[in-house]
């Protein structure tokens, strides 16, 4: 059992399900002829997280910040070069495949892209009798259990022998979400699942994620590209940049007040549904790509810059429910 | 004054021997200098509006009737000679994807001096000045360095610049966006938006701008055609749009925007799924989601009714 007690970020009197500590995973670039590696991507740089049981934590950041790399170390989809990570109290970063089956079921994935994340050669009722043949339900059950599940995500039990291109975009990430619920996780990973669906249709996955929520207290890590989505979805809510968190505290108190120049940028470039909230931008300013040196991963493109900025700089609490990375910000 | 005017446009797709009807009377127009937006979701047959206009259409796509007028000329009726001569020069076209709509075998430079030579007869240290003028405007760092540069040596952001650069480096009176910042990430689509505004700012720029997204619509847009299944819904300026949306599918699209939503509160969606543009609901497109449908709009096709100066709608069920 894991001994560590010391929970980060949330309030003590919750339930931790997922930890991850000090987390890391570089990825080797390799050039000429004989593929030489010649540096490193620090793809996730050292990241502390911890989820509460039927919570949900959001992650922004913007391609490149690391946020798919850290979904897939926590699903042990890639393992991690260093650091922890804890799923309900046990450490799981060096199990084998066989001890880490148990631990898969309890944790599932939910894909951007609903066209190919499901296999076209499976009707909806076979996708979703996968999982419960891991679970071992007996044969006889199977059918009435499958119906139920279809019932939960709003698919109708009359479209269960259908194939994956029968149903449109929604309906498919419907049959996504059903087979993710058809093992019982406890936790399941979102990342970006709507973002390939209509505006129309993305207010109906969001609203049966959060109603699944609900009723059955699946703990979520939400990820995604759009700010207001997140900002709706989560309780806490963490900025990732070049493989770190920058800043990280409870939703609404990073929204109304960003600290990190990094997350006050992002956060000014959201453009609202308002005409009469049209902003002016700066042009300038690129995401940085490719291997900073050390310290703060913003260093090149911030205005606050100064040498202080070269050290390795940590996630200081600045509030009761917000943390952040950067010297220039002062505790209040 | 009217750059362009699309009028009662009618396109259709050949299969299986019969012609199944995609784009449904589409009018609209561009006035000089003005942003207009159209908006829609994937399949609603924006994109589909704006390659007819410089006809660019897929050969499976048929024009059934209806006029594109641009600076008093029928395109649709010119011969493709005189197209090509408009194509790049008067209008211009951005894609979403600068991902491939670069050559990767070429150098920016290259490229971007191609696009002007096809149009302009002028020296090469001229056009050289006038590129390398041009990826500064974009806002490209080091634009003389660039200019040597292989479209995968630039980030996504940097190619959608030069794409820019690209289609306004022969003063095009009319600029077609086709979603140019659904690819790139928040804080550089900002970007590109400024660099919109500007370009328009400095060169009296016509811009019609095609995409799903309504935050940006709501940023850029001095007017807005809604589109749904082949069909406009609604149009107005942009405040009659946001401020007194009239069409059932322009509320429900706007309701579905996860902004200003309490935590506690559903967002409000709207049921089934958009249609296929091959397969478009009878009478009005959006009977089959709409919640307030009655007879009359699995029967008839709504006419564009007028509500306000400007703002106009389809709707059966619009009172008075």
């Amino acid at each position: 059992m894991d001994t560590e007690s010391d929970v980060i970020y949330w309030k003590d009197k919750e339930e931790i399900i997922l930890k991850v500590r000090g987390i890391k995973k570089y990825f080797p670039v390799r050039k000429g002829v004989f593929r030489k590696v010649s540096g490193w991507i620090r793809a996730v740089d050292g990241v502390d997280l911890d989820i509460a049981k039927g919570k949900t934590l959001g992650i922004v950041g913007e391609s490149g910040c690391g946020k798919s790399t850290l979904a897939k170390l926590i699903l042990m989809l890639i393992k991690p070069d260093s650091g922890k990570i804890i799923f309900e109290g046990r450490q799981i970063q060096d199990l084998s495949e066989k001890e880490l089956k148990p631990i898969r079921r309890k944790m599932q994935i939910i894909f951007q892209d609903p066209f190919s994340s499901l296999n076209p050669r499976l009707t909806a009722a076979q996708t979703i009798e996968e999982g419960l043949e891991i679970l071992g339900i007996p044969r006889s059950e199977r059918r009435k259990r499958i119906e139920e599940i279809l019932e939960l995500v709003g698919i109708s039990k009359k479209d269960a022998d259908k194939y994956p291109h029968q149903f449109s975009g929604g309906q498919r990430q419907r049959i996504v979400i059903a087979r993710a619920l058809s093992v019982n996780p406890v936790f399941i990973v979102c990342d970006e699942p709507v973002s390939a669906l209509d505006v129309s249709v993305q207010a109906q996955i969001i609203n049966l994620l959060r109603q699944l929520q609900e009723e059955l207290g699946i703990t979520y890590l939400f990820i995604s590209h759009d700010i207001n989505l997140v900002g709706y979805m989560s309780d806490m809510i963490a900025v990732m940049y070049l493989g770190k968190i920058l800043e990280i505290g409870e939703t609404e108190e990073v929204l109304k007040n960003p600290l990190h120049p990094y997350t006050k940028i992002l956060l000014s470039s959201v453009l609202e549904p308002d005409p009469r909230k049209r902003k002016r931008f700066s042009v300038k300013g690129e995401v940085d790509s490719g291997d900073i040196g050390s310290g703060c991963k913003f260093q090149r493109r911030c205005e606050l810059f100064e040498t202080d900025c070269l050290q390795e700089i940590p996630l200081k609490r600045v509030k009761e429910n917000h943390w952040v990375r950067c010297i220039k910000t002062k505790v209040t | 004054m009217r750059i362009l005017e699309v009028k009662d446009l009618r396109l259709g797709f050949i299969q299986d021997g019969r012609i199944v009807l995609a784009l449904d009377d589409i009018s609209f127009f561009v006035k000089k200098a003005e942003t207009v937006c159209i908006v829609g979701e994937s399949g609603c047959g924006k994109t589909l509006t704006s390659l007819s206009i410089i006809r660019l259409t897929p050969p499976s796509a048929k024009i059934l009737g209806g006029k594109v007028i641009f600076e008093g000329r029928n395109l649709l009726k010119i011969p493709e000679k005189e197209m090509r001569e408009i194509r790049g020069k008067e209008i211009s076209i951005i894609f979403q994807e600068p991902f491939t709509s670069l050559n990767p075998v070429f150098t920016i430079g290259d490229q971007l001096k191609e696009a002007i030579y096809i149009h302009e007869k002028i020296s090469e240290e001229e056009v050289e000045k006038r590129c390398i003028d041009l990826l500064k405007l974009v806002g490209i760092p080091s634009a003389e360095l660039r200019m040597k540069s292989y479209p995968h040596q630039l980030s996504g952001g940097q190619r959608q610049r030069v794409m820019i650069a690209m289609a306004i480096c022969c003063r095009p009176k009319l600029l077609i966006a086709d979603e140019p910042t659904t690819a790139l990430d928040v804080t550089v689509q900002a970007q590109i938006i400024e660099l919109f505004r500007r370009l328009k700012q400095e060169y009296d720029l016509s811009l019609l701008y095609v995409t799903h997204d309504l935050s940006v619509v709501a940023h850029i847009a001095d007017r807005v055609y809604v589109m749904y299944s082949g069909m406009i819904v609604e149009e107005g300026d942009v405040f009659q749009i946001f401020y007194n949306p009239k069409h059932p599918y322009t509320r429900g699209l706007l309701e579905s925007i996860p902004y200003k939503v309490k935590r506690k509160e559903r967002l409000k969606s709207i049921p089934g799924f958009t249609p296929d543009l091959l397969n478009r609901p009878s009478g009005c497109p959006f009977h089959p989601r709409c919640r307030s449908s009655s007879d009359i709009c699995f029967k008839e096709k709504p006419e564009m009714r007028y509500v306000e100066n400007g703002h106009g709608v389809r709707c059966h069920l619009l009172e008075g």
